[in-house]
């Protein structure tokens, strides 16, 4: 065929293979014409490896190449869309940087932590890995030993590397990058339902009449999701209503009713608000209050999850982070706490920021009743050219469509509030505005915390590669958890380490302060993701500690390693993810890795034969070790009774967790589900077993039972599955959790049950502290929290006199360590601009398009300056995106977290700008 | 050569005029669309990504547009993709030995 006949068929038979994937109907002329231009690919399904959101792809291979993909037609999730983010899925993988050796800092042939990387095999790079993680673990003990992993990671990567960490290694200490981005919507489903992850799914888009999103530019972050919300608007333009509540004018306002623009950390105070309103206005739904729910509160004197200590500070760093002891209340705060302004107020609590307890109904409305329309609207205004009436018209508006009977309400949120110095607090007050209406489990009625990681709730939550998990929920300071952890990990007792372990930003600060020896950086860039970045790379590259990062591409994180792994991407392995809907899904191994690049799930497992049990399972010291069962400080030996389970003192770890006679049993190849499709780290291991699948069946049974039942791996790989939300009972998926119509593990009977099991008991007392002794039971119920308004410690000033957020743009995700890679983009993407307000250009002589320094108490970069465009801040407020390495915001952003979930707060620093 | 076949939804009345305003467009062509729904299919042609993505992002500032998304993206003569040789690409990152095939872009050890 001609090159342009030849293009002109395809360009119409791609047109109608789209049309088809959209509904548009096809003749059947041109439904053939797709087929034949399509007769030697192979297509198959798989997942997009961006967003939270989990869309379908559609992946055409061609003589072991990608050569095409689309949105999946069949997934419900996306229906055949692709963000412009999906369609790079087929181009990651082909940057021109791809990393094909191991790379292991040397000179003369030796490590050096100062040398230079030069490329070595694989088992040299094991080598040195192995000495330097034993010369630690020797020396720290499990402690001073740690990964950090990812909300990215696939659901078999991320419980091989809990297992390896928690079962073998018995530390705690691994900790995901989804730290940075969902922990506080996991303490807000901890706290109020007892068990996490949401209640709804997407589909209460289609149900409702109202969305309202808070600290979410759904447009740019979750475009899929968003275009269903448009749908839906369009479809019903006068009854559907949307309120964008947001610190910055975002394209999602573009289609809503009301948009209201607030001051950083101000949403405390209007959720608040809305709850005196529906308490004002008697619209708390009485009968599902009593019936399934109880009022609880906590302390207010938490601190800010930042260090206790000024050792570490830079000086100018020192006054915010002095405000980790203690603070002095401003106006706002002293009637939001109803306390006096002035007051110096200790923070006693930061040990135990997550304590709480039962509180009356009396004593919630004496919480909420500061938060007057009047108060709350001077406060929250976030832009100085909109009037105070016309701001407090739109919080009423905003109360209206909340407490309007007849209207069902969907909140959405992501990283505005979660990335919050209190945003366990605010994720609980969504749940407490919608529980107190009863709108919640319902479809199209529900608070719905949308992720941002592939995987943030399907391996990070679900798996629990966080400090204090375990699988399903389970966590390490739990005896019983622990117990039944052990007997299907057929581990000896107390194998398992008590002693939670440390968060990411801890082992960061431990690199620093010297308490983390060693550190395996997996499918996440935590050098460029991390908050006062200067600190942490600093440590790696000039303390006594060795850095793994098993990378695909040079990132930051890879670039100031020790030791660099090269890594398969998500198309050249088999995989599940989990989405934010709690649907599971699973793709084949589509095309081998390049070079030397091998998957994690190898990596790992090949590193875990090079530790006996005898140099894991005997005694170790861990410091502040505390626990019922436990002698302080230690973890006991436990090589008897694993002799007398079987297990010699020689045996590996590889053959003890992973290549189990069960797990071996499970047989590579397995025709019946790879359908012709390879599996690289089956081939490379060499013994016959399907790592995968073996892995995830195990990973299964810490679920079934227990309101996570997932379905069998094998089913996850049905052509006619396109991702089951879990709890999956009799292979039937549930949509609405805690709705006895829809949840088999509701109560028959009760309409709403939520039967979430953990702190269910707890004492009771007024808004101020505990009363009574005994804790009591509150089984089957939600808790709806009073949490007050509390200042961010930093704020502008007359030194530091701008806000600066940092956040996502829709081309780029995650660092852009994926999507800044695909050739030409790479040369062509513009770098990150900091948008600011044209009339806070003008007073400072700058001009769009100017070089501009940004600097705050923590380190100063430079970026171009915008004033048009997608992003339109008020006076007073800065945005710039984190994607680009070139422009490193995290070396100004603050390492406060929220001290409840440690979740950073990426969106409240202060900055000056001027000319560079 | 790219081709990325894009979804474009107006609202129903728009769909005759948002076609015209599409087929004007360089590279862009009109496709398949159905009034009843406002959907257009358009095929953009483009040498190379980074024009296709503006040429999305143009798209989605027209006006009257609600929606343009991706649905389909076929790339397999995109020549950029597959460097013809590993070694070739190494070399010219790298800087050093062939033999060595080390991959090290120069930044990393400065
Ligand atoms: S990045 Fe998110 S919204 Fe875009 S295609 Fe991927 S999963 Fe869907």
């Amino acid at each position: 065929m001609l090159e342009v006949n030849r293009r002109e068929f395809l360009k119409s038979s791609v047109a109608a293979s789209a049309a088809a994937t959209v509904g548009i109907p096809l003749s059947s002329v041109q439904a053939s014409s797709v087929k034949e231009a399509e007769k030697d690919w192979q297509w198959d399904k798989s997942v997009c490896r961006f967003c939270g959101t989990g869309c379908g792809i559609m992946v055409a291979t061609k003589e072991g190449r990608i050569v095409a993909t689309k949105g999946d037609p069949d997934a419900p999730v996306n229906r055949g869309l692709n963000c412009i983010k999906g369609y790079f899925n087929g181009k990651i993988m082909y940057g021109k940087d791809r990393l094909t050796k191991p790379l292991l800092r040397m000179t003369d042939g030796k490590f050096d932590k100062k040398g230079k990387f030069q490329a070595v095999s694989w088992d040299r790079a094991f080598d040195e890995m192995e000495k330097q993680f034993k010369k630690t673990y020797t020396e720290k003990g499990p402690a001073g030993i740690s990964i950090m992993g990812s909300g990215q990671y696939t659901i078999p990567e991320g419980y091989v590397a809990a297992k390896l960490m928690k079962a073998g290694f018995r530390s705690n200490n691994i900790d995901p990058n989804a730290r940075h981005c969902m922990a506080s919507a996991v303490v807000g489903f901890i706290q109020t339902f007892g068990i996490d992850e949401p209640s709804g799914n997407y589909d209460d888009i289609e149900f409702t009449d109202t969305v309202i999103t808070w600290g979410a530019n759904m447009a740019e972050c979750h475009p899929i999701l968003w275009a269903r919300v448009s749908d839906r608007k369009l479809a019903d333009e006068d009854g559907v209503k949307l309120i964008n509540l947001t610190t910055c004018s975002n394209q999602t306002s573009d289609i809503a009713d009301v948009e209201i623009v607030f001051k950083p950390g101000t949403d405390l105070a209007i959720w608040n608000y809305i709850a005196r309103e529906i308490v004002k206005r008697d619209a708390v739904n009485h009968d599902f209050v009593e019936k399934h729910c109880v009022f609880a509160t906590g302390p207010y004197d938490i601190g800010y999850g930042m260090r206790s200590t000024s050792k570490y500070a830079f000086d100018a760093e020192k006054d915010i982070q002095a405000k980790e002891l203690e603070i002095v209340l401003d106006k706002d705060e002293a009637i939001a706490q109803r306390k006096t302004a002035g007051m110096v107020v200790k923070q006693n609590n930061t040990k135990v920021p997550v304590k709480h307890w039962m509180i009356e109904f009396a004593e919630f409305k004496k919480g909420v009743e500061p938060y007057t329309l009047d108060f709350v609207a001077e406060l929250s205004k976030g832009d100085a050219d909109e009037s105070v009436e016309s701001h407090k018209k739109k919080l009423m508006q905003l109360a209206d469509a909340y407490i309007e009977k007849s209207r069902k309400v969907v909140s959405f949120w992501t990283m505005g509030m979660n990335q919050h110095y209190r945003g366990s607090w605010v994720n609980e007050q969504a749940y407490m505005v919608h529980l107190l209406l009863g709108k919640q489990a319902q479809p199209g009625n529900g608070a719905f915390s949308l992720t941002g990681q592939p995987s943030a709730c399907g391996t990070a939550r679900e798996v629990g590669t966080f400090a204090h998990r375990l699988p399903a929920d389970l966590v390490v300071a739990n005896p019983k958890h622990r117990k039944f952890s052990e007997g299907i990990w057929k581990l000896p007792a107390n194998t398992l380490n008590p002693k939670v372990g440390t968060h990411i930003m801890k082992i960061l600060r431990g690199l620093e302060d010297g308490n983390i020896g060693f550190t395996w950086v997996q499918v996440n860039n935590p050098f460029q993701a991390s908050a006062n970045a200067t600190h942490w790379i600093k440590a790696a590259r000039e303390m006594d500690n060795f850095v793994v990062c098993s990378d695909p591409y040079p990132t930051v994180s890879a670039k100031v390693a020790d030791l660099i792994l090269p890594t398969s991407m998500i198309y050249e392995k088999w995989g599940l993810y989990g989405n934010a809907e709690r649907r599971t899904q699973g793709w084949r191994q589509q095309v081998n890795a390049p070079g030397d690049a091998r998957t994690d799930v190898w990596q790992m497992l090949e590193f875990s034969k090079r530790f006996k049990l005898k140099e894991v399972w005997g005694e170790k010291s861990i410091p502040g070790l505390k626990s019922k069962g436990f002698e302080d400080g230690k973890l006991p030996d436990v090589m008897a009774e694993a002799e007398a389970m079987g297990y010699s003192p020689e045996d590996n770890l590889y053959d003890v967790l992973f290549a189990t006679k069960e797990n071996k049993k499970v047989a590579w190849p397995d025709d019946a589900v790879s359908k012709g499709h390879a599996n690289s780290t089956s081939d490379w291991l060499g013994d016959g077993w399907f790592p995968e699948k073996a892995l995830f069946n195990e990973y299964r049974q810490f679920g079934v039972g227990h309101a996570h039942d997932l379905a069998d791996f094998d089913t996850y790989m049905r052509d006619d599955v396109r991702g089951l939300k879990w709890p999956v009972i009799n292979g039937k998926e549930t949509k609405w959790r805690f709705n006895e119509e829809y949840d088999s593990y509701a109560a028959k009977g009760s309409g709403f049950d939520f039967y979430g099991p953990a702190l269910k008991a707890i004492k009771s007392g007024d808004l101020d502290g505990i009363t009574s002794k005994e804790a009591t039971s509150l089984a089957h119920k939600a808790k709806i929290f009073f949490r007050p308004y509390a200042a961010p410690p930093e704020q502008p000033d007359n030194n530091y006199d701008l806000w600066f957020s940092t956040g996502r743009v829709l081309e780029h995700w995650h660092t852009g360590t994926m999507t800044r890679r695909v050739p030409e983009l790479h040369r062509a993407v513009p770098t990150a601009v900091l948008w600011m307000h044209p009339d806070d250009a003008g007073s400072r002589n700058l001009a769009r398009n100017d070089i501009v320094w940004i600097e705050s108490r923590r380190g100063k970069i430079k970026a171009v300056l915008e004033t048009q465009g997608r992003n339109r801040p008020p006076k007073g407020y800065t945005f710039a995106p984190f994607f680009d390495e070139g422009v490193f915001v995290n070396k100004i952003c603050i390492d406060m977290t929220c001290p409840m979930s440690k979740e950073t707060d990426f969106k409240k620093a202060a900055i000056k700008v001027y000319k560079a | 050569m790219n081709l990325s076949a894009i979804l474009v939804t107006t609202k129903p009345q728009n769909t005759l005029n948002m076609i015209e305003t599409l087929n004007n467009i360089q590279d862009v062509e009109v496709f398949h669309h159905d009034v009843s729904s406002g959907k257009i299919i358009i095929i953009q042609e483009a040498e190379a990504i980074h024009e296709e993505v503006d040429g999305l992002k143009k798209i989605k500032q027209l006006p009257g547009i609600i929606l343009a998304e991706m649905v389909e993206h076929h790339f397999g003569d995109d020549k950029n993709l597959y460097p013809s040789s590993e070694l070739e690409n190494i070399d010219a990152t790298c800087g050093t030995q062939v033999a060595d095939s080390c991959s090290i872009p120069e930044y990393l050890n400065q």
